[in-house]
């Protein structure tokens, strides 16, 4: 009979070797933990990730556009749902993951606690913030626990219409009238910093707990260097200058140079005291708090026959 | 209130996609439309009370994905993103506006040699 | 006032998709179930692509593309009914307005599938093919919501009290109507149309005993657009009152003054009007 340890070891071993986790496998206590904490933080993140562009709904500039943003924020409320069916069957309800989210004990990204002021930053958010997500949400593909890989098959396919989306949108701007440009210019001046606060810290990579469990497959730095080169040609490209002064490529390194931006700020906003973070929470728990009589008539309808 | 698994036609077969939480069946085929088929992803879907052996196929096929054009959710209706920006980055170097800087080998050429990064 | 009837039903039709699918797409993104959610917004954006088609109809009649037509407008010239601009409240007041608004749709839609222009007739029979969905919808809620716990049909009951006056203003007649109703453009006026309409509401109601809400609206009702600042012309819209006869429920009496199809409108709608097309005005000729 194998010891709980010796399982875990086997565990581990079939993770390094590549093998993939399903949702009925025995798992160590510590994998289901990581694993259900870091996929609830994701589908938290995409259901309040809906709020700052769902403002824009209503004041889109053309027909087109509002359709097309509300798909996308659809698209979103889509993602949440399906991560939080996977979550689900890591052992917490959906009900549990929601009240704990609307009362502020369990975490969403930092950006999106950051507010939507302009249409510029409907773009900023569609483009280059959707842009750093699928950086993320790629590697993600890689990832141990094959519920989740399927997951993120069918996000990242939906993503990459939004990423086209949010350039085509981006690219109006940056080409019509300067009024039009200026908005864009300004709203990556405000946006810079909390992009570069979305891939971490500069992580040590030995002392990463999802990187060990094969739940997340590559450095914060490594994934902040792909959206360096992936992006920041592009805006320069177009005449737009991201507000770092020292942000350069290094031929001789190959590798991107940056300025640290304010860590104090990433993690007051960790903490919950982002710009919007109240704001949005409160209103998300008075909608939740009030709509008890809906889910109290989906529980109680008694299942029809089957 | 049950999760119903949500099950989408492949060849003879069907296979799990997603699940939906719903109160009841009919509940449960309504959603499941939409969250998981409002591009039209195939004709039919069915869905299936987890744990149980029966699977409910959706009476028509009508309607999946919606009759009228839904370009707004399509991967190809923003198709041709990449020639506007080259087409802008063009008007805008002859304007002397372009960010000039050292940066990484074209990315194109760094596909085909295999070095940097997963684009 | 456009000038020619077929515009103004055009347009009655377009604006009353655009501000209601404007007013369902406010709740994506934070519906009270996730599903819910995902199906709500689909029916949202439905609702603005048929305004589109509509407005697509109407460009030649108007000489103005849809943008324009959808985001360009003064708001004394949008013809929606004033239950479209109203908020969305809570869930409650949201599916007894979606309930009401999606079953008058459909009978009017049925009714322009045969419409003498024939590419009107083409557009409804198009829409209407979408419309089950959200039929389908609206009698899945109303059903749970009526047969469920008393908070879950106290909050339906008192969503269809608030909404179904200005539900039947959604019958008001169009200006010009007769003209559409003589070359066949509208098969039925709209007060037949109030009448069909009123069966099926009547029935669904008495099925699950909420048809007191019906009886709260015997008398003729005054809606007074509470809009400031532009000076109105004559007196508001006044709904005929219901009664039951003979088994089924029917209108008694006529419209009297003018309401939405007519231009009248709420501060709710100067309200959502400065929002849904602030950015669109601020830099004429842009493009997006």
């Amino acid at each position: 009979m194998t010891t709980y340890d010796e399982r875990t070891a086997e565990f581990k071993a079939r993770i390094d070797a590549g093998e993939k986790i399903e949702a009925g496998d025995w798992m160590p206590d510590e994998y289901r933990q990581s694993a259900l904490k870091f996929i609830e933080m994701h589908a938290n993140s995409e259901v309040m990730g809906c709020l700052p562009e769902r403002e824009w709904i209503p004041r889109a500039p053309s027909l087109r556009r509002k359709l097309s943003l509300t798909a996308k924020v659809q698209d979103e409320a889509g993602h949440g749902q399906i991560l939080y069916r996977v979550a689900e069957d890591l052992g917490k309800s959906r009900e549990q993951m929601f009240d704990d989210l609307v009362n502020g004990r369990t975490k969403f990204h930092n950006v999106f606690h950051y507010p939507a002021e302009t249409w510029g930053d409907v773009a900023v958010i569609g483009w280059l913030i959707d842009g750093a997500a699928l950086v993320t949400q790629k590697a993600l593909l890689d990832c141990s626990y094959a519920p989740y890989v399927r997951a993120m098959k069918r996000i990242c396919a939906e993503e990459s219409l939004h990423l086209r989306h949010g350039e085509d949108l981006t690219l109006e701007l940056v080409s019509g009238t300067q009024e039009q440009f200026d908005l864009f210019q300004d709203a990556v001046n405000r946006w810079w910093k909390p992009i570069m606060h979305f891939f971490g810290p500069p992580s040590k990579p030995d002392k990463d707990v999802l990187l060990y469990w094969g739940i997340k497959t590559r450095s914060n730095e490594d994934l902040r260097q792909e959206f360096f080169s992936t992006y920041v040609p592009k805006l320069w490209d177009v005449g737009i200058d991201p507000p770092d002064p020292d942000l350069a490529y290094d031929e001789a390194r190959g590798e991107w140079t940056w300025a640290d931006p304010d860590w104090d700020e990433f993690w007051q906003v960790v903490r919950g005291n982002g710009p919007m973070t109240q704001t949005r929470l409160h209103r998300r728990k008075a909608i939740w708090d009030h709509h008890a009589w809906v889910r109290e008539t989906f529980e109680g309808i008694p299942a029809q026959a089957v | 209130m049950r999760v119903w698994e949500v099950l989408q036609r492949r060849k003879d077969d069907w296979e799990v996609v997603g699940g939906v939480k719903a109160p009841d069946l009919e509940i449960a085929m309504h959603f499941a439309r939409e969250t998981h088929f409002r591009r039209g992803e195939g004709d039919t879907y069915a869905v299936r009370l987890t744990g149980s052996d029966e699977l409910h196929e959706v009476p028509e096929s009508s309607g999946i994905g919606g009759v009228i054009d839904r370009e707004f959710r399509r991967m190809d209706s923003f198709a041709g993103v990449g020639g506007k920006h080259r087409e802008i980055h063009e008007q805008m170097r002859k304007q002397g506006r372009v960010i000039d800087r050292p940066r990484p080998p074209d990315l194109r050429q760094r596909r085909a040699t295999g070095e940097g990064a997963r684009a | 006032m456009p000038d020619d009837p077929r515009l103004t039903l055009l347009l009655a039709l377009a604006d009353d998709e655009l501000v209601i699918g404007h007013r369902h797409s406010e709740w994506t993104g934070w519906a009270p179930h996730l599903e819910e959610d995902l199906a709500f917004s689909s029916i949202a954006q439905d609702e603005m692509a048929h305004a589109r088609l509509l407005y697509e109809l109407a460009e030649p009649l108007a000489g103005r593309e849809p943008d324009a037509l959808a985001l360009g407008r003064e708001p004394q010239e949008y013809l929606h009914a004033v239950i479209c601009e109203r908020p969305n409240g809570d869930w409650g007041y949201t599916s007894a307005r979606q309930y009401l608004y999606d079953l008058a749709d459909d009978i009017r839609l049925e009714a322009l599938e045969t419409s003498s222009w024939k590419e009107l007739a083409g557009v409804a029979a198009t829409i209407r093919l979408e419309e089950r969905y959200h039929v389908e919808h609206a009698e899945l809620w109303f059903r749970r919501l009526a047969e469920g716990p008393v908070q879950a049909r106290e909050r339906l009951a008192s969503g269809l009290e608030q909404a179904l006056p200005e539900a039947i203003a959604l019958f008001e007649a169009l200006p010009g109507e007769e003209a559409l109703s003589a070359d066949g453009t509208l098969p039925a006026t709209m007060e037949h149309l109030l009448g069909r309409w009123l069966e099926r509401v009547g029935a669904d109601l008495e099925a699950v005993s909420l048809d007191y809400v019906l009886t709260r609206h015997t008398r003729l009702g005054d809606l007074v657009p509470t809009s400031s600042g532009e000076a109105e012309e004559g007196p508001t819209l006044e709904v005929p009152g219901l009664e039951r006869e003979d088994g089924r429920w029917v209108h008694v009496g006529a419209f009297g003054g003018a309401g939405g199809r007519s231009g009248r409108h709420t501060d709710d709608f100067r309200e959502l009007w400065d929002e849904m097309t602030g950015l669109y005005r601020a830099i004429p000729g842009a493009t997006w």
